[in-house]
């Protein structure tokens, strides 16, 4: 039941290709001139994905942004392409902890992006061994920074700070960045509102169920639009639709306006996540911009087991009432409420009773309720974080 | 009233259309390398003449977004496809089911005779006919007359599926006229081992009078639109199912004929001819759905056919509609395909519920709602109806002799026979 | 291309001697040759304070003060460009800081002779909690990004009066600033500069950061009653333009609240201010329970109220606003469009629209019509450089469709003489 990933070029489709023989599907991205215009599920038929034969198919998913596209390779037109803008200097920021497989996966295709001036920061989140500073050691262009305390916004806060760039583009260690990526992001800074951009994240592998069903349910990617967000144009506690912490990038000097990452959110601490979420409603509320740039694009490795899978839900669910409940404690966000019956009510009720209906499309059941659990012991596991900040913070 | 019906072919480039005053407005099907992208009407009463800029806004308006697709199809085509596979070109038998109708079919059989393809063959089959007007006509033709005295469509059908020599048959009426690349179209969405059967665009011929107006625009015709879709019980629930058979029909459908091996022939308890009036065709897709094949609307494979051109023609066909489809209901629950429940579902709700309520609340321009009621009155007779044709099928088949019935069906297709022995053969029949 | 030349800077201020002094300061370490620099502050009203700030300061350049008694920026910018001696003028308000590239970058920009450089302001403010600072600060951001967009249109509105420049010869031909003006006379010299045929040009590399520490919400009420007030007088100075101001698009469209705050302002003024009061007490209590969305609407609508409550101090009643319109809003007098057609190639069509600089464009490809360029009251003739903006923008979809129809019926002839294949698609 395994999914072979393709990246096809639509000025250059060829008639078919073949795939390994253990895949039945393949889900295959779609580009143009180097853009991302769309994502489609095909069947393999004998090992061989046919493309001329579902070519009708492949252009009805990209219909809605390609014809734009085309158009503007037409008028040589690119709106970003202010006056007067240099690209400006940036730091890749990778955050990890004790996975020196994908981190090297991950050094590897940093080393491949064209170069920008751009600076290399590893940031080894308490590591249980000596595996990455090994590892790191390898690459002579990369920082190795060491970040003792756990958490992960812990270490993108430290990784701000140790950042000598103006702009830190954050990538997971589990991500490998597209060669494109890094420019695509630094463009979207012409806009001196926009303190955040944020990519499309693509599958690098959908070998297991457990990933099939991760890409299917709750994917990375939010589309293949460009969109600005910003007070106006979206609710600021409902920002789980910019994207993701595993492909952004933020000014530096943002964190003295708005403050740093919430060391008591994330990956690490016992919230488990939610730390990217937290910081861009801060970003939107201060009167900024966000922009998703889908030619940010990215790929990660989605968690393989599906045991794995239901406690990254868990956590989401964690992720989501905690960061809920800091803003409802420290801003005084009474609309939380609104939000969190919202997506209660229209989208998790809704997928539970036809999980339990067994519709076909629907979710499988445990992982919804994994979710549900996390989210009833979001804002207790919330309290229990920053007590345990507080605790280490006095014991320092 | 009188609308002039034109298709005009994009690759061939567009040019002004002189406007022949006798008509108020022109219906123009758009095709760019044979394919029909869309329908444009341009009303023409004050001008005498369609100008090319005219011509093509309205086109981009309509039916912008297939150009765009068209044009990017040709940009985006892989390379080594863009000089087109050669189709497996099968065989295929044409069966032309006629009755009591020389003037009709002479039109239709002219345009067979124009088809582009290698190895066909052209069957007429005569269904109980009243005169020799058909065979007096067909003599000389490069076709195979075929006498059918059991009355009923299906039993021609039938016949004409024991006649055929090719192992692909193709259906269409008397009252059409077929597209010069209709076989090509076949051919080559049958070129798909999945695919056991497809139906395709039916085009009004003419929309002359009032009768064709209502049944074009407002009843809905018989096209059933311009996109591809490949259907099979896979992806589709069951009231969908039992929707989608009703995309078939019967004036533009082809088989492979070693099909109705698996699924059985025409019920012989359908269609015109007998009490139930219609609904042979649409059974037979419902069939190869339920049993799991595959069928393709293709639009690309274009029949033109004449509506009925007086109102009380239209007015009888609207109530054999009706009839007709309440007869498929019933065929489909008595076959067990199904569950009842979504056959009911799908009476009240989608049947009753969309198509009639909505017709009646609000009837599409031409449309009144008196149509709606003849169609629900045919409906309500449609259980004493399939009794009858019940009734009547049973009558006629016990005359029939049984190795007749399934003699027809055979394993191996006959070895292609040329047109010109069978017209002999013919001859020497007669 | 580097063209030194004289250059005088004016600023007119009014009891600001801290920022004054440290936009003065700025200006001494510019990277331009000080003697060729004079800067002449215009002290508006201003006590004592300022005076001694300017007569402190020890600067390399020659710096000038003229007193007035509190005339407004017009008869103060007039009277400092009456003393100035250099060719070139630059403009600057008493709250910025500017860059050192600053003079520089200015005089860098007047490649050619007939121009007005608008020079890009930053904003900054000591008091970014507040959320209509923040608003404030999207609207000035904003408005620079658009004018810093490959192919923007330039309107009198876009005549910053903050930091721009302009040759001398060009600010006397056309008499300077209108006098009667306290508020809005920066668009009004901006409609002269363009009926003038003066080039518009934005540059980012003239910043100055703008520390706006004045402004909060309740003030710029008070600036919204101004610019109401000034509105109707510069709509009697330009009556072509009188179609763009706010107040006499009014129609049915507008919202409930909307029109019934203007039935208040002119018929039921003290009922009106009482509703004001009221309003400001809500906005207030929205911002404190954090509900941004209708806090935004809602000093919206109180902006509103005193726009029109200034529209109201010229015109006290329906009946002279009615007259108003009706005298000023006359219908458009037609322009000839010019034809210009794609299928040459965009640069083609690009250099017809910079020979020709129409008002209005009608686009066109092959013998398929894209789209009209509207004339536009107030914005600069068209450019070549605003095809392509107008097309990827408005006209994108008309445009691929034009393409699109072209790429298929164009090759008529060379199909035929193809064999007979099946090349339609599914």
């Amino acid at each position: 039941m395994a999914t072979a990933v393709l990246d096809l070029e639509l000025e250059n489709l060829p008639p078919n290709v073949s795939v390994s023989g253990h895949y039945t599907k393949a889900f295959v991205l779609l580009r143009y001139k180097g853009r991302p215009e769309g994502k489609i599920i095909l069947d393999v038929r004998n090992g061989i994905v046919e493309i001329t034969e579902n070519l009708s198919k492949i252009l009805n998913t990209v219909s809605h942004t390609l014809w734009q596209s085309q158009v503007h390779a037409y008028l040589n037109w690119d709106e970003k392409a202010v006056a007067g803008y240099t690209l400006p200097g940036a730091t890749i920021a990778v955050c990890t902890r004790d996975r020196p497989d994908d981190l090297e996966r991950c050094l590897e295709a940093l080393m491949r992006l064209p170069d920008l001036g751009q600076e290399f920061l590893i940031i080894d989140n308490c590591p249980s061994t000596d595996a990455t500073q090994k590892l790191v050691a390898a690459y002579p262009r990369v920082r190795y920074v060491r970040e003792d305390r756990p958490g992960l916004n812990v270490a993108r806060n430290r990784a701000m700070r140790e950042a000598s760039n103006e702009i830190v583009a954050f990538t997971d260690d589990d991500a490998t960045p597209d060669a494109g990526w890094l420019k695509a992001i630094l463009l979207n800074f012409s806009y001196p509102l926009v303190q955040c951009v944020t990519g499309l994240t693509m599958p690098l592998e959908l070998e297991t169920e457990a990933q099939e069903t991760f890409e299917k349910f709750t994917p990375f990617g939010r589309g293949f639009r460009r969109i600005l967000h910003s007070e106006n144009t979206l609710n600021p506690l409902a920002t789980g639709r910019i994207g993701a912490g595993a492909n952004m990038a933020l000014r530096k000097s943002i964190c003295h306006e708005v403050g740093f990452f919430d060391e008591a959110l994330d990956a690490g601490t016992p919230t488990h996540s939610g730390g990217d979420h937290e910081i861009f409603t801060r970003i939107l509320v201060a009167g900024y911009t966000i922009i998703y740039e889908p030619a940010a694009l990215s790929w990660h490795r989605h968690r393989r087991s599906m045991q794995e899978l239901e406690s990254t839900l868990y956590g989401y669910g964690v992720g989501v009432y905690a960061l809920l409940t800091r803003h409802l404690l420290i801003n005084k966000e009474w609309g939380v409420f609104k939000i969190a019956f919202n997506w209660f009510w229209y989208s998790q009720l809704k997928s539970l009773v036809k999980a339990l209906l067994k519709r076909p499309g629907a979710i499988p059941a445990p992982l919804i309720l994994a979710e549900l659990k996390g989210c009833l012991a979001g804002p207790g596991l919330y309290f229990k974080s920053r007590k345990k900040l507080k605790a280490r913070a006095a014991h320092v | 009233m009188q609308t002039k019906v034109l298709e005009v072919e994009l690759s061939e480039g567009l040019t002004a259309i002189q406007v022949d005053a006798a008509y108020k407005s022109y219906h123009i099907l758009v095709r760019y390398n044979r394919l029909p992208l869309g329908w444009i009407t341009i009303p023409t009463a004050q001008v005498n003449q369609i100008t090319k800029e005219h011509l093509e806004e309205v086109i981009k308006n309509k039916i912008g977004y297939r150009l765009l697709h068209q044009a990017q199809r040709r940009q985006f085509m892989p390379v080594q496809a863009s000089v087109p596979a050669a189709h497996t070109s099968e065989g295929i038998s044409v069966i032309v089911c006629t009755r009591n109708r020389t003037q009709f079919l002479a039109r239709c059989l002219d345009t067979l005779f124009t088809l582009e393809y290698p190895t066909f063959e052209i069957i007429v089959v005569d269904n109980a006919p009243s005169n020799n007007d058909t065979l007096e006509l067909t003599t000389g033709m490069p076709v195979r007359y075929v006498r059918e005295d059991r009355p009923g469509l299906d039993w021609a059908r039938n016949r004409g599926i024991a006649e055929a020599n090719y192992s692909i048959v193709a259906f269409t009426d008397d009252d059409a006229c077929v597209d010069k690349f209709w076989l090509q179209a076949i051919a080559k969405t049958l070129a798909d081992p999945d695919v056991t059967a497809v139906t395709g665009l039916v085009a009004p011929a003419e929309l002359e009078t009032r009768a064709q107006h209502i049944f074009e625009f407002g009843y809905g015709g018989m096209g059933h639109g311009f996109s591809y879709r490949k259907l099979s019980r896979k992806t589709l629930s069951d009231r969908q199912m039992l929707r989608s058979g009703s995309v078939g029909i019967g004036v533009n459908m082809a088989f492979r004929r070693a099909i109705f091996q698996q699924t059985g022939l025409f019920d012989t308890a359908l269609d015109v001819g007998t009490p139930s009036c219609g609904a042979g065709d649409i059974e037979m897709f419902f069939r190869l759905l339920s049993k799991g094949y595959t069928f393709v609307y293709d639009p690309a494979m274009l029949v033109w056919h004449t509506h009925r051109q007086h109102l009380p023609e239209l007015q009888k066909q609207i109530k054999d509609n009706g009839r007709s489809f309440g007869c498929y209901l019933i065929t489909c629950f008595k076959n067990k395909n199904i569950k009842l429940s979504s056959i009911l579902i799908f009476f009240l709700l989608d049947w009753i519920g969309t198509w009639h309520f909505r017709n009646f609340l609000k009837p599409r321009a031409p449309l009144s709602r008196k149509f709606v009621l003849i169609e629900l009155a045919g409906m309500l007779q449609s259980p004493g109806a399939y009794r009858a044709s019940q009734a009547y099928a049973c009558k006629i088949a016990a005359k029939t002799p049984s190795e007749d019935k399934q003699a027809y069906i055979r394993n191996e297709p006959a070895a292609p026979v040329p047109s010109q022995q069978v017209q002999e053969k013919t001859n020497s029949n007669a | 291309m580097y063209n030194e030349q004289e250059v005088s800077i004016i600023i007119p201020t009014h009891n600001r001697p801290e920022s004054l002094g440290r936009l003065l300061n700025g200006l001494a370490v510019q990277d331009y040759p000080m003697h060729l620099l004079e800067v002449i502050v215009v002290a508006d009203g201003c006590n004592n304070q300022t005076k001694d700030i300017v007569a402190a300061l020890d600067v390399p350049y020659k710096l000038q003060l003229i007193e007035l008694t509190n005339q407004g920026p017009s008869v103060a910018r007039n009277r400092g460009v009456a003393v100035a001696q250099g060719t070139l003028l630059i403009f600057l308000d008493d709250d910025l800081e500017p860059c050192p590239g600053l003079v520089q970058a200015h005089v860098l920009a007047h490649t050619i002779p007939n121009r007005v450089v608008i020079g890009y302001l930053p904003y900054k403010s000591t008091k970014l909690t507040g959320k209509y600072i923040t608003r404030l600060r999207s609207w000035w951001e904003s408005k620079f990004y658009t004018m810093r967009q490959p192919g923007y249109r330039f309107m009198y509105t876009d005549l910053l009066s903050g930091n721009f420049s302009l040759p001398a010869t060009v600010f006397k031909q056309l008499n300077g600033f209108e006098e009667t003006l306290r508020c809005r006379e920066d668009y009004e010299f901006g409609v002269r500069l363009i009926k003038a045929g003066v080039d518009f040009y934005f540059s980012t590399d003239a910043w100055a950061v703008h520390r706006d520490e004045a402004t909060d919400f309740s003030r710029s009420l008070t600036r919204k009653r101004q610019e109401g007030n000034a509105d109707v007088q510069f709509g009697r100075l330009h009556p072509d333009l009188v179609r763009n101001l706010y107040f006499a698009s009014y129609s049915k469209r507008h919202a409930r609240v909307r029109r019934l705050l203007f039935t208040l302002v002119f018929r039921v003024p003290a009922i009106g201010n009482l509703f004001a009061f009221i309003l400001a007490a809500w906005v207030d209590l929205l911002l404190k329970i954090n509900s941004r969305k209708r806090w935004h609407k809602y000093s919206r609508i109180l902006q509103y109220y005193w726009y029109m409550k200034g529209v109201s101090d010229q015109l006290p009643n329906l009946v002279q606003l009615r007259n108003y319109i009706r005298e000023y809003r006359k219908p458009l007098i037609p322009v000839p469009a010019v034809d210009i057609n794609l299928d040459q190639g965009m640069q083609n069509a690009e250099a017809q629209v910079d020979q020709l600089r129409p008002a209005t464009v009608n686009l066109r490809y092959g013998d398929q019509f894209i789209g009209i360029i509207a004339p536009q009251h107030g914005a600069e003739p068209l450019r070549g450089m605003h095809l392509r903006a107008e097309l990827a923008h408005r006209y994108s979809w008309q445009l691929s469709q034009a393409l699109a129809l072209d790429k298929l019926t164009a090759d008529s002839s060379k199909l035929n003489s193809q064999p007979q294949n099946i090349l339609y698609a599914n």
